[in-house]
């Protein structure tokens, strides 16, 4: 394009004889331009407007190429439609909600977020709101006319008027025609199991906000996160512990109870059951009190469970050996305290024997030789006085005497004195009983199982499953067994504070502590019961042996199946041998001994 | 030779063009179907999940439970004795005069022969009913 402009701009000088004449012929001057008067204003005047050709020309062409450039932009870069990442095949869609899923060990929902609808009013565009109001009470038959125009009238620029809208009454809505609604995507947290895991998983506001439990506790990784929060529990397992939770509570009128399955060896809790309950779906439809966790926030005074811990103290401090007894004939009198014996045997008892009797003068005696400071070191390393560091908010502080006097090294020796909540117990005995290691409990699944901290040593523990698999057999826990499954226990049943003596001798707080198979324990099943009463079956009493030990040997059994816990000819004499311990003659008659 | 030169580009730019044009229409129609799919996925997602938490519902271990009491009412719950290790399992013997079944350890002989009589109900399920439930054991 440049070229002939250039051409043109350097004419050549104009000939003044014609090319074709011969030479030597007629040398006529050719005259092909202006006369020369003439010819400086003609030249000017093209000159002008080649030069004006030129830049009409420039513009021209630089204006086409802006366009042509424009164009090939537009068709080959940047297409007006491909404005979000989303197009590009690269970046896959995942699916998002404001709060990630819960699920159990096994990947089982528990918790998640759907999408809904919400109608919402904004009653400054709408023309006539009492109208409106009576229309739309209409379609929701559950809103109040009057509340509604109350609402609509009362001057606030935005409004909720329905929460959760089915498709069809969004249709219903539509069709009324009203200006100024306006409808809403939102989420709303369900939780399909209802009641099963009210108290492990809490329950949201209608924001999606947790207000308890893990939804609460874990608030920011729910929010942070889309990938499914995996708890340690087990789904299969919360079920069977809810059950014959609630069946023993139901049997034996308990006001409440917990039951608790915790694996040994990690610390996982694979159950946690409280009741009463709640449906998280609609936490406000059950009574507030209904919400207290009675297995991790409930403090207790749990009686005799406690004398599992206080055996292994004795054994673990080397003050006294499965060989060596205590004198339990006569009570022991303390100022104004007077320390009984509820099965009294009277006379000098082996150390397995105040176990299976569960002879609290015996178990005084031991502790006394303990010592009281020795006892609340003991005590705090096996985390007995500070709360639990659970994913959950609702943790209990234990309750201990400020001044560890002999008195209280006496009574917190079976199991008075003391309030923890069922968890810290069911966590101490996982650590008696996995070889000495106190595993910190927790809610969620552990795949790094941490290395813990030792409590007791090896030897003891062995020693333990020993006691405990021996009162079993022999002693308190009989109403536990499950043929096959080695399942070891104990029993507590303490007196509620209150009454005349400071304590009531009609409510009570049975237990019952179980742990399987015990020739290398895996799941500890701890039952509670707030004060259950007796019944005709159980001869009016409502101790531990009768009321919650059969609670706890159905879970035992109920589980055992689901984990696949082989069972274990337990009259072999490997086993036999194993579990070994001296009784007097006497004690292996005893019939029946519960509580 | 130069009006050829000038032809050859004209077209050379003429097919660039076209090609430029006709692949650049076709990423455009491409990321249509792209941006359609996408959507589709995203709507197919949000189904999944919301039938995911319906299963979830759905199979609730109580209500599995009143199903299996109304349907299936001669199962029970795996007993301990049902449960085998997987090292308990002795091998097959090649030897064909053995019936099979002889190899299977003793415990578990007497419960499979007093279930069969005892329970003649039981042939209603009989392919779901073993009675001996080989579980691997995590121990």
């Amino acid at each position: 394009m440049i070229g002939p402009f250039r051409r043109t701009r350097r004419p050549k000088p104009p000939e003044l004889y014609s090319p074709r004449s011969k030479p030597g012929g007629d040398r006529r001057p050719v005259l092909n331009c202006a006369p020369t008067r003439t010819d400086g204003t003609f030249r000017r005047a093209i000159e002008t407007g080649r030069s004006r050709l030129l830049i009409t020309g420039a513009v021209m062409s630089f204006a086409f190429v802006a366009v042509g450039l424009r164009l090939v932009d537009l068709a080959a870069f940047a297409s007006p439609t491909a404005t979000s990442a989303p197009m590009h095949a690269e970046t896959a869609y995942r699916m998002h909600t404001d709060r990630a899923t819960i699920t159990d060990r096994n990947g089982v929902i528990v918790a998640t977020s759907l999408t809904t609808t919400s109608l919402a009013a904004r009653p400054d565009r709408m023309l006539d709101p009492v109208d409106a109001a009576r229309k739309l009470a209409q379609v929701f038959p559950e809103l109040d006319p009057a509340e509604l125009t109350a609402k609509l009238t009362s001057g606030s620029p935005f409004v909720y008027i329905h929460r959760k809208v089915t498709p069809k009454m969004e249709q219903a809505v539509m069709e009324l025609g009203i200006p100024g609604l306006e409808f809403e995507r939102d989420e709303t947290r369900v939780y399909p199991h209802g009641p099963l895991m009210a108290h492990v998983l809490g329950f949201t506001d209608v924001d999606g906000r947790g207000l308890a439990g893990i939804e609460q506790g874990m608030e920011s990784v729910l929010k942070g996160s889309d990938d499914p929060l995996r708890l340690s529990i087990d789904v299969r397992f919360q079920h069977a512990a809810h059950q014959e939770l609630k069946k023993a509570i139901d049997t034996y009128s308990a006001i409440g109870g917990a039951a608790l399955v915790t694996d040994v060896r990690t610390g996982e809790i694979l159950a946690m059951v409280s009741m009463p309950d709640f449906d998280p779906n609609h936490p406000a439809d059950s009574p507030a009190v209904n919400r207290f966790n009675r297995a991790t926030f409930g403090t207790y005074e749990l009686g005799s469970t406690f004398k599992i811990f206080n055996t292994a103290m004795a054994l673990d401090s080397g003050v006294t050996t499965l060989a060596d007894g205590y004198d339990a004939s006569e009570p022991i009198r303390i100022s104004r305290f007077t320390i009984n014996d509820y099965h009294a045997k009277n006379r000098f008892l082996t150390v397995p024997e105040i176990f299976i009797y569960s002879s609290n003068i015996g178990s005084a005696k031991m502790a006394l030789d303990v010592g009281p400071p020795a006892q609340k070191a003991f005590m705090e390393r096996l985390g007995m006085l500070q709360p639990i560091a659970l994913e959950i908010p609702e943790t209990g502080r234990p309750q201990y005497p400020d001044v560890w006097a002999p008195i209280y090294t006496m009574t917190i020796s079976y199991g008075h004195g003391l309030s923890v909540t069922p968890l810290h117990l069911a966590e101490g005995v996982g650590a008696m009983l996995n070889g000495g290691m106190l595993m910190p409990a927790t809610l969620l699944a552990r795949d790094n199982v941490p290395t813990g901290r030792r409590v007791v040593s090896e030897q003891v523990s062995y020693d333990m499953r020993r006691l405990m698999r021996l009162n079993a057999v022999y002693g308190s826990g009989k109403a536990a067994q499950v043929n096959g499954l080695m399942v070891g226990g104990k029993t507590g049943t303490a007196e509620k504070p209150g009454g005349s003596k400071g304590y009531n001798r009609r409510s009570l707080i049975s237990s019952f502590v179980a742990a399987f198979p015990m020739t290398d324990p895996r799941y500890v099943v701890y039952v509670v019961l707030d004060e259950p009463q007796g019944t005709k079956e159980t001869y009016g009493y409502a101790t531990g042996g009768w009321v919650a030990a059969p609670a706890a040997g159905a879970i035992v059994e109920r589980i055992a199946g689901i984990a696949g816990i082989a069972p274990i000819e337990e009259n072999a004499p490997e086993i036999q041998h194993a579990f070994a311990i001296d009784l007097p003659e006497e004690t292996k008659k005893l019939a029946s001994l519960r509580q | 030779m130069r009006a050829l030169v000038i032809a050859v580009w004209i077209v050379m730019v003429m097919m660039t063009g076209y090609a430029l044009f006709h692949i650049s229409f076709q990423v455009e129609a491409l990321e249509g179907q792209l941006a359609e799919l996408n959507q589709q996925i995203r709507q197919e997602q949000e189904v999944i999940h919301n039938l995911r938490a319906e299963w979830a519902y759905s199979s609730r271990p109580d209500w599995i439970e009143t199903m299996g009491a109304e349907f299936l009412p001669d199962m029970h719950g795996v007993e301990p004795s049902q449960v085998l290790r997987i090292e308990d399992i002795p091998f097959r013997r090649d030897d064909p005069a053995v019936p099979e079944t002889a190899a299977l350890p003793a415990p578990s002989q007497p419960k499979a022969a007093e279930a069969a009589p005892a329970n003649p109900s039981a042939k209603a399920v009989k392919g779901m009913a073993t009675p001996v439930t080989l579980v691997r054991t995590q121990q």
